[in-house]
């Protein structure tokens, strides 16, 4: 029997999606990628790695890099066949000169002023840099805003935070992907053996950053110059703001990615429309069923036996 | 304090909205989807706000006249053409005319500049008007999708013109030919006049405009406020290219004969012209 294994900080949030790849076969979640082992990996038989960062990360991430490109030579070790990484479409940066529909080809933003950003892109170039050069393949996910979950590129975070930043002037399109549907996104990339290198994964539609807030009855604050930030400085210092000013680029330009190379790979299509995605109403009372943990938690031993 | 001030001005500029350029505004073939957006960030509801001041600006205040609009075909097509104005006061006129002189009516897609994206209020409004970031990849989209694209291929050279140089043609940017050539999409010579002594303008001042992130600043006694010129637009006939997008000397060959129609269509305006006001 072979094994998922979910790993990275963001897996302890990602409790739906173990429901999910389920289906697949067995799931082992791990938050602590440093501590992996070739042996431990040998030793559940790990056939797939899920890796999640932190999700929502604007502010105060730490440096992942590190465990990461670890856990990446562990999995070409241990003969993992496959390390899926759930990037997200900020590695591209947020800039007034940008295209609309940036493909995978995108040059990372390497400079980016956010340090989670930077973070990220870290991650993602480790990924990148073993696509056809080692023995598991690994595919890099870049979705776009996920509502629905905390999970990947999630919006959640900054939509729940008590003092919620907008730019006086600004109000770019956001692209909008259910966590459901990035649930799916990673089951079709477990259950296609051969698929390698990085996909952008995009959901129902785009609309007004502001929409989104207004749908979710969020109350924005807009910032007016130098004062504004300022002000959103001091409310990231006393934990009311998850909007760093290293990151107020996000919130004034537009960031689309074209996700037809992975629908036209995988046949993924997002099923969550708009409408509810955007209003918060996306979950049936199924899948909120979902937030069940079906597996062993990272908390229990690593001995302890497998309830999936 | 700010929402009650926005629902106001939006209310006046609904009220502006006449309920003709309601129907032409919802006549336009648009995806938007459930909010109203396009993939582009376009929206009917701001359309109609900015064009029910627009279409006041258009016939009261400028008095447009538009000359062989007929010459613009179906399906996708360049709009190429002279700029002027300062503050792109020429394409919304040209996009107000499309809406309310075209039947059925038409919105053009204009190719606006990187800093337009960097400044507040302008960030917002450009692409809810229908308007882009003017890259050759959101020009590829645009015309893969057959819309109209607007294109001044002066760039913010031409744009930014000084009363001194009103009505000379800078020299035309060449991507927008290599576009046509690979999508083999015909291009509509214009020409805009009345733009030029519209917001006159004595300096760039682009020292001081690129600390701003800015391509020039103008010097003008009205300051961004437009005089009442009277503007008229014409449209050539279409102009169909054939060739290899990466033939340099073919694509400037190319981009020479717009030029020159361009300059026929501004020296026929400015004969025919009687009066600035």
């Amino acid at each position: 029997m072979t094994t998922t294994l979910i790993a990275g900080p963001g897996a302890k949030r990602a409790d739906g999606l173990l429901l999910h790849l389920t289906k697949l076969g067995p799931t082992w979640l791990h938050e602590d990628p440093l501590s992996l082992t070739v042996d431990r990996l040998r030793e559940r038989s790990v056939s797939a790695v899920v890796y999640l960062p932190d999700p929502g990360h604007w502010h105060g991430m730490r440096s992942e890099a590190h465990a990461f490109k670890g856990l990446l030579d562990a999995c070409n070790e241990a003969g993992v066949a496959k390390l899926v990484l759930l990037s997200c479409h900020r590695v591209y940066g947020a800039s007034s000169q940008h295209s609309l529909f940036l493909p995978e080809t995108t040059a990372w933003s390497t400079n980016d002023p956010c340090p989670a950003v930077r973070d990220l892109v870290a991650i993602d170039q480790a990924a990148m840099g073993r696509v056809h050069n080692g023995a598991v393949r690994v595919v890099v996910l870049r979705p776009v805003y996920v509502l629905g979950g905390a999970l990947g590129s999630s919006l959640e975070p900054y939509l729940s935070a008590k003092f919620v930043p907008a730019v006086f002037g600004f109000d770019p399109m956001v692209q909008l992907v259910s966590a459901l549907d990035l649930q799916r996104a990673i089951e079709l990339v477990l259950s296609h053996p051969e698929l390698e290198g990085a996909y952008n994964v995009t959901g129902a539609g785009s609309v007004p950053l502001s929409v989104v807030a207004r749908e979710r009855g969020v109350k924005r604050t807009r910032l007016v110059g130098r004062l504004g930030l300022m002000l959103n400085e001091w409310a990231v210092r006393a934990g009311h703001s998850r909007m760093p000013n290293t990151a107020l680029s996000f919130l004034t330009h537009v960031l689309s990615v074209d996700g037809s190379r992975f629908a036209a790979a995988t046949g993924y299509r997002p099923r969550v429309p708009l409408v509810p995605l955007v209003s918060g109403t996306e979950c049936t009372q199924e899948e909120k069923g979902a937030s069940v943990r079906p597996v062993a938690s990272a908390k229990e031993p690593a001995h302890a036996p497998q309830r999936a | 304090m700010y929402a009650g001030l926005t629902s106001k001005i939006v209310d006046r500029l609904e009220r502006l909205a006449t309920p003709d350029v309601r129907e032409r505004v919802a006549l336009l073939e648009k995806n938007t989807n459930e909010y109203g957006y396009d993939e582009f960030g376009f929206s009917r509801d701001w359309l109609r706000r900015v064009v029910g001041l627009s279409s006041w600006l258009y016939k009261n205040y400028f008095r447009v006249e538009t000359h062989g609009i007929e010459n613009i075909p179906p399906g996708r097509v360049i709009l190429a053409g002279n700029h002027s104005s300062q503050m792109a006061y020429d394409g919304l006129l040209i996009i107000t005319s499309l809406l309310l002189e075209c039947d059925p009516p038409r919105h053009p897609t204009g190719m606006a500049g990187h800093f337009f994206f960097n400044s507040g209020m302008y960030s917002q409004l450009m692409p809810r008007i229908g308007q882009v970031n003017g890259t050759k990849e959101n020009c590829q989209q645009v015309l893969a999708r057959d819309q109209l694209a607007l294109i001044f291929p002066e760039g913010d050279r031409g744009g930014g013109k000084t009363i001194f140089d009103r009505y000379k043609l800078m020299p035309f940017k060449h991507g927008f030919m290599r576009l046509a050539l690979d999508s083999n999409t015909p291009i509509v010579p214009f020409a805009f006049i009345g733009g030029e002594e519209m917001v006159p303008s004595f300096s760039r001042m682009e020292s001081l405009a690129k600390r701003a992130g800015m391509p020039y600043f103008n010097l003008s006694p009205t300051g961004v406020l437009p005089l009442p010129t009277k503007c008229s637009i014409y449209f050539g006939k279409p102009l169909a290219f054939s060739g290899a997008s990466s033939d340099a000397a073919q694509v400037g060959a190319h981009v020479a004969v717009v030029e020159d129609r361009v300059r026929e269509l501004i020296a026929t305006g400015l004969a025919r012209r009687t009066s600035i006001f």
